[in-house]
């Protein structure tokens, strides 16, 4: 492998078909008319990938698509929006999540019975890659069977070569014990757990020690999202709030996975700790202006503008 | 690719992407989240699915479409060249989404979720005149879907006749004013279905459908019976061709299988009784699959349902 990257992604590629208004009795005519069918593309890594271009960020994905030509067509999509597909699997058949909406708004799931195990496996790794990477971003420990298994190992051989670890969260609902968690913890340089989930791992409800309990299982840095409080950031060096930039948010789907994606481009310049969580938040927050996960977000110079007009901007851009 | 290629069929319509969900309860809105066994796309629209079952027949096919420059679009169009045929007269559309259906298909029997094409959908506004020196055929997936390309059909279609290409044309149900009364004269084989037929006469017995047809000048009305088979009448043979008894799973696509089947029969020289007997057989292989293009696979297999040892004559 010849090229490099800043970045590596991975973790969840998914798509969704809204289609409304669906009628009750769909099953008595041969066919109905819709107003609206509309494809969104999702997924932790798909939407951190897709804002990390966006910032200028050289990134590689690492996710499962479907071996058919809907996943293909998926990747094709990726590679379209700037993200290199260059550790994609393709595996099983592409999952569509259909979603009915009815006139009055209300959502029915048609989802795939068998729940795939997702970017993981042993030999989805690639270790040659990491080589050629200065980072890598997990999307969400505890979405992926696979991942939750097998992450620890490829951290460590990550950290051994000198590559910054970062990953995001959700909730564990009994998919993984706390001793496996804390092998992932281990070789992860920086956390960034939701407040609920880090008082899952930690039993602790104050945000400074949380932070601090986390700190002790591996983490240079743990940052603690708020919403819309913001968050809270500790290293070795302290700890301290940062709030949420002033935006009246008008759909906040993908909010996490933005400000992610801003923490992760906020590495690769190299600034502090502090201006890391600082931009994380205005991506974040700019994230939630537009409708969609990945549309709120243009550009680098869209960000800084914004953290300049908010008095927010002390990094030498 | 060489815009020179002789073709037998040009079929010119559009190119969907369905979505077909298996056994999906007919309860859906009473709950939260439906746990499918099965859910695939393939590909649809009824001229992409007549193009590609006349190219697994063996004919020359072209198709004349548009399709976004999205991932659907994309898929979509390099399936229809790995399936043989050709695309070079598929246009790509920036901005323009690639159509979706999704269907349901519960007991057998499909249920389409369909987000109608724009007014002002067809791209290209004109028809190639091109195509008429290089085809046997050409047939219009669903007149009365676009109406820019209604409106062109009656020129085009007597062009086509002067140079001694069969015209063909199916039709969507819409409901409205009869546009194709100034494209019947040149149409010489239409195939819509009862409900399409009935609404278009204003007929409901088939004999009287086609009777209304051939006199406003369609060359031969071909109407679709489902399960009942298919009623022709040429305006010297009129006659019934029963349906074959088979068990049927997926009946998306059947039209325009027998479509596709009917033209392969006439580039081929059949008369029309042999021509409805081969296209009643190849849409009988495709309702006994899920999808509109996994059924019939090549020519032998239907002639071998027929007892018949080639298209000769």
């Amino acid at each position: 492998m010849s090229k490099d990257y800043d970045v590596l992604c991975v973790g969840g590629l998914v798509q969704d078909l809204l289609v409304q208004p669906i009628p009750r009795d769909l099953f008595d005519k041969d066919a109905v008319h819709v107003n609206s069918m509309k494809f969104n593309v999702g997924g932790d890594a798909a939407n951190e990938s897709t804002v990390m271009a966006k910032l200028g960020v050289k990134v590689i994905l690492g996710t499962e698509a479907g071996d058919d030509e809907t996943g293909r067509g998926l990747i094709r999509y990726m590679e379209s929006q700037g993200v290199d597909c260059g550790n994609v699997v393709y595996r099983g058949a592409q999952r569509t999540n259909i979603v009915m909406v009815e006139e009055d708004g209300q959502r029915h799931f048609v989802v795939l019975a068998h729940k795939s195990r997702g970017f993981g496996e042993k030999e989805d790794f690639d270790y040659e890659l990491l080589d050629h990477i200065r980072f890598i971003s997990v999307g969400s420990i505890h979405i992926a069977k696979a991942l939750d298994e097998n992450l620890a190992e490829y951290f460590k051989a990550a950290q051994a070569k000198g590559v910054v670890t970062v990953a995001d969260m959700v909730s564990n609902k009994g998919r993984q014990t706390l001793e496996d968690f804390k092998e992932i913890a281990k070789y992860t340089d920086y956390l960034i757990p939701s407040e609920l989930e880090a008082q899952e791992l930690t039993g602790e409800t104050d945000p400074e020690k949380m932070a601090d309990m986390l700190l002790t299982w591996g983490p240079k840095g743990v940052i603690i999202k708020l919403g819309a409080e913001g968050s809270f950031i500790k290293n070795a060096e302290g700890g301290c709030f940062v709030k949420a930039f002033p935006v009246k948010a008008i759909d906040t789907t993908g909010a996490g996975d933005n400000f992610a994606a801003g923490f992760v481009t906020a590495l690769t310049h190299g600034w502090s700790f502090r201006q890391y969580a600082e931009f994380a938040s205005a991506v974040g927050s700019l994230s939630t202006q537009t409708i969609g996960s990945t549309t709120g977000v243009e550009n680098f110079e869209q960000v800084i503008a914004f953290m300049k007009k908010c008095g927010r901007c002390d990094m030498d851009v | 690719m060489t815009m020179n290629q002789p073709y037998d069929i040009v079929c010119i319509g559009c190119m969907v992407e369905d979505l077909l969900l298996s056994d999906v309860p007919k309860d859906f809105y009473l709950r939260d989240t439906i746990f499918l066994q099965k859910m695939e796309s393939n590909i649809g629209g009824d001229a992409a699915n007549q193009a590609v079952i006349s190219a697994h027949l063996g004919n020359r096919t072209a198709l004349v479409s548009e399709r976004g420059a999205d991932g659907s679009g994309q898929w979509l169009h390099e399936f229809l060249t790995r399936e043989g045929v050709d695309t070079s007269m598929i246009e790509v559309v920036p901005g323009r989404r690639t159509p979706t259906s999704v269907l349901a298909i519960t007991d057998g029997d499909r249920h389409a979720m369909i987000l109608p094409l724009s007014e002002t959908g067809y791209g290209r506004p004109e028809l190639d005149y091109g195509i008429l020196d290089r085809t046997k055929a050409v047939s219009i997936g669903s007149m009365k879907m676009y109406p820019r390309l209604d409106e062109q059909l009656p020129a085009f279609f007597r062009a086509a006749r002067e140079k001694g290409v069969i015209t063909a044309g199916d039709v969507m149900q819409k409901k409205g004013p009869d546009t194709l009364r100034e494209v019947y004269p040149y149409l010489d084989y239409f195939f819509p279905n009862e409900t399409e037929g009935e609404e278009v006469t204003g007929e409901s017995d088939p004999e009287k459908m086609a009777e209304k047809l051939l006199s406003w000048g369609v060359g031969c009305a071909v109407i679709k019976l489902g399960g009942k088979g298919c009623y022709v009448n040429d305006g010297r043979e009129a006659f019934y061709v029963p349906a074959r008894r088979v068990e049927a799973v997926d009946t998306t696509g059947a039209g325009d299988n027998f479509v596709a089947g009917f033209l392969t029969a006439l580039v081929h020289g059949l008369n029309h009784r042999r021509a409805a007997e081969f296209a009643t057989v190849v849409s009988s292989i495709c309702v006994q699959h899920i999808g509109t293009t996994t059924g019939v696979k090549n020519l032998r297999q239907v002639l071998d349902v027929l007892g018949w040892e080639s298209l000769a004559e």
